[in-house]
């Protein structure tokens, strides 16, 4: 096990309850995959810096957890293949490497 | 007179010499060894207004610390948090 910390940005056109259930669910995914969640940090809409697929906001949250490394491959699929999540990344605080 | 001094110096190779203020590492100062890269405030600081990292010689960053503030400000413009460019 070891700690990560994720931030995902979800599609801020969704309805309010929708991206409830997004961050939910990805933060369910993380409890699948024999992760456990130390705290959720919802930053809510923010603009972007650019334009990503012709949208100007999303919604942020911010996700600490410890997961047993597989997991992490795992999670970002998820984030990849899901149509709700616009981007997401995965690091270990303290070090700034992309999750490995 | 300085323009004196620099007609002397034309045609000779002696090198000028130009001291300004001391930099230093501000997080070898404060003894961080880690840049968050959600931390835009700070990233903005090392930015050019145009949102191009700023050179080592200009923030006066160790080596290591400009690598960390580098590859934060990379991970953040990947989350949108900062531009790549801004004209």
């Amino acid at each position: 096990m070891r700690s990560y910390e994720a931030m995902v940005i979800v599609d801020a056109r969704l309805e309010e309850g929708d991206i409830q259930k997004a961050v939910e669910r990805f933060t369910a995914a993380i409890g699948d995959h024999g992760g456990k969640i130390a705290n959720v940090d919802r930053w809510g809409k923010r603009r972007f810096a650019f334009e990503i697929d012709h949208q100007h906001e999303g919604y942020y949250f911010v996700t600490t957890f410890s997961a047993p490394e597989p997991a992490i491959e795992q999670l970002k699929r998820t984030l990849q293949i899901s149509d709700e999540f616009i981007r997401g990344k995965i690091v270990r605080p303290g070090t700034g490497d992309a999750g490995k | 007179m300085a323009r004196d001094r620099d007609r002397d110096r034309r045609g000779s190779k002696a090198p000028v010499v130009r001291r300004g203020k001391k930099k230093y590492c501000q997080f070898c100062a404060d003894q961080q060894d880690y840049v968050d890269y959600k931390d835009i405030a700070l990233l903005r600081k090392f930015m050019s207004d145009r949102g191009k990292i700023r050179a080592r010689r200009v923030t006066g960053n160790c080596s290591q610390h400009q690598r960390l503030v580098a590859t934060a400000v990379k991970n953040a413009r990947e989350m949108a948090l900062l531009p790549y460019t801004s004209r």
